[in-house]
């Protein structure tokens, strides 16, 4: 409430161009709803489909990579590689090379949320207590019930933390691809909107995708909750401070 | 019986090898309990997991009943760790029934087992709590009865009570000697306290330092049942010194004053 109130106030001492207030703002997301629906729906298909495809990828390489020193050592140099690129960076080669359609921005951001997803399995599959590896081995556990009975459920937190970190950053991606191509979709319409010099229909995209964002992240906030709390799971983690997950 | 005969271990490090045990040999009989104390590092645990097949041995053998241990064998030995290493997920029915599972054998047969030990061990009605929800003692007597279920051959104990404070170290004495008056289980029992081996054990096991070698094999001369006011007994008392004795070998003569 108080932010909306500074914000009132910032627009009334600046030029609508600038900063419109929110009142503007609203009635624009209102006159342009339809409009702003379509793309909406644009943005989320490459959103859910290049989120649930980066983060299948990413888990099943990090699983991979969870069980074999060797194919750690092959893939780590050019997985530490990739991460440094801002992949963001990226989405004029991707237009070139898939064209103006879903292609470039499903992959897009499939890319960029498939690092937490592979950092966050291998982190969850392999930090279990190597005690526990032992009693495992003492019992003559095979590889299939190390993993099923110990190292997934260890997982599952870790991994559902990263499914958070994932959806947010698919999010990005996919406005970020959408800026490039200029084509359909909410970051589409945003640099429409610019050219037109329309603020109030770019404050109102802004406001909406926001809004979008926290609701998707919410539901996987529940998914998590529901998740850990049938299989009584622990909480999940994530290093604050890694900066290699840049989008 | 167990037959631990000129038993060598090496572990391969960076800049060569070196040798964590070297030469030992000590025969365990069925239904006995045999503690190994000696210095940290001394190669407790790794004889521990050497018996358990976990680790291979470079020179030497260890025989089961003249069979000889190649390997982690499914059922023959039920290990404890100094954590209970229980699986948090799984409340203490479904951790106490994990190695049942591990062998793919029928849950529903051993469930009445299960009962039976979760009672001997004082954690009746504590069966479908999560581990987080106990204490470190009774997180500990879980792990008993998840060693005890599938009835191994040996009980490998590492340290088991050494995480607990010291009353709660004398009620799991009595509650181990208890289970195994009931089972007859052979158990071979590494721990620091020298007192907790005399008053436990038929044999305490003295290991040099690294490379390990057993220094000296005492046979306790208490009679069992074991009570708790034997700990007070001259036997004990004369017992623990020469223990004491024994270990202080290693020490520097600064350091025994
Ligand atoms: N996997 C390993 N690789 C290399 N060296 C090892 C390994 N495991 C044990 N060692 C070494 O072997 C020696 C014996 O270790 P071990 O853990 O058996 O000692 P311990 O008697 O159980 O000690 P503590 O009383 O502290 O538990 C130690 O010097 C240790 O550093
Ligand atoms: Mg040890």
């Amino acid at each position: 409430m108080a932010a909306l109130v500074t914000w009132h106030l910032a627009s009334l001492t600046t030029s609508p161009l600038i900063l419109p207030g929110p009142i503007p703002v609203a009635t624009q997301l209102v006159r342009s709803g339809s409009l702003i629906m379509t793309n909406l729906w644009v943005t989320l298909t490459e959103i859910v489909l290049g989120f649930v495809g980066g983060s299948l990828i990413g888990i099943i390489t990090g699983t991979a990579i969870a069980h074999s020193r060797r194919l750690d050592g092959i893939l780590r140099p050019y997985i530490a590689t990739s991460q440094a690129v801002p992949k963001a960076a990226l989405a004029p080669l991707f237009v070139l090379w898939l064209g103006f359609g879903l292609g470039p921005k499903v992959t897009i951001a499939a890319l960029i949320s498939f690092f937490p997803l592979l950092e966050n399995t291998i982190v969850g599959l392999r930090r279990v207590d190597p005690d526990a590896l032992k009693l495992f081995a003492s019992l003559g556990a095979r590889p299939w019930q190390v993993f099923l009975k110990l190292r997934l459920p260890h997982g599952l937190p870790y991994i559902l933390t990263g499914l958070k970190v994932g959806v947010v950053f698919a999010t990005v991606g996919a406005v970020i691809a959408e800026f490039v191509t200029a084509n359909k979709g909410l970051g589409a319409l945003i640099m429409q909107a610019q050219g037109n010099f329309d603020t109030r229909l770019m404050f109102a995209v802004i406001i909406v995708l926001t809004v979008m964002g926290v609701i998707l992240y919410e539901l996987l906030q529940l998914i998590e909750r529901w998740a850990l709390r049938t299989f009584n799971l622990g909480e999940g983690h994530i290093d604050p401070t890694r900066t290699e997950w840049n989008p | 019986m167990i037959q631990i005969q000129g038993v060598h271990k090496m572990f391969d490090l960076a800049d060569g090898g070196t040798y964590a045990l070297r030469d030992v040999s000590l025969t365990i009989r069925e239904g006995e309990i045999v503690s190994l104390i000696g210095p940290s590092g001394c190669g407790k645990t790794t004889l521990l997991y050497c018996i358990s097949g976990l680790e291979s041995i470079v020179k030497g053998r260890i025989l089961f009943d003249g069979t000889p241990v190649e390997g982690p064998r499914k059922g023959e030995v039920g290990l404890v760790f100094q954590k209970a290493v229980l699986l948090d997920w799984r409340t203490v029915m479904d951790n106490v029934l994990l190695p049942i599972e591990v062998f793919g054998r029928p849950r529903a047969h051993y469930v009445d087992r299960a009962r039976e030990l979760i009672e001997l061990v004082g954690l009746t009605g504590f069966a479908d709590y999560l581990p987080g929800k106990l204490s470190g003692g009774m997180q500990q007597r879980a792990a008993i009865v998840r060693a005890l279920i599938f009835e191994p051959r040996v009980l490998l104990m590492d340290e088991p009570f050494g995480a607990l404070d010291a009353l709660t170290r004398e009620h799991m004495n009595m509650l181990l000697l208890r289970v195994w008056e009931r089972t007859g289980k052979t158990i071979v029992f590494v721990t620091h306290d020298l007192e907790e081996a005399a008053f436990l054990s038929d044999r305490v096991v003295v290991m040099t330092s690294r490379p390990g070698t057993v220094r000296e094999i005492v046979s306790v001369p208490l009679p069992r049942p074991r009570t708790i006011d034997m700990r007070y007994s001259e036997d004990f008392v004369r017992l623990a010194r020469q223990l004491r004795g024994l270990l202080d070998v290693d020490l520097p003569t600064a350091a025994v004053g």
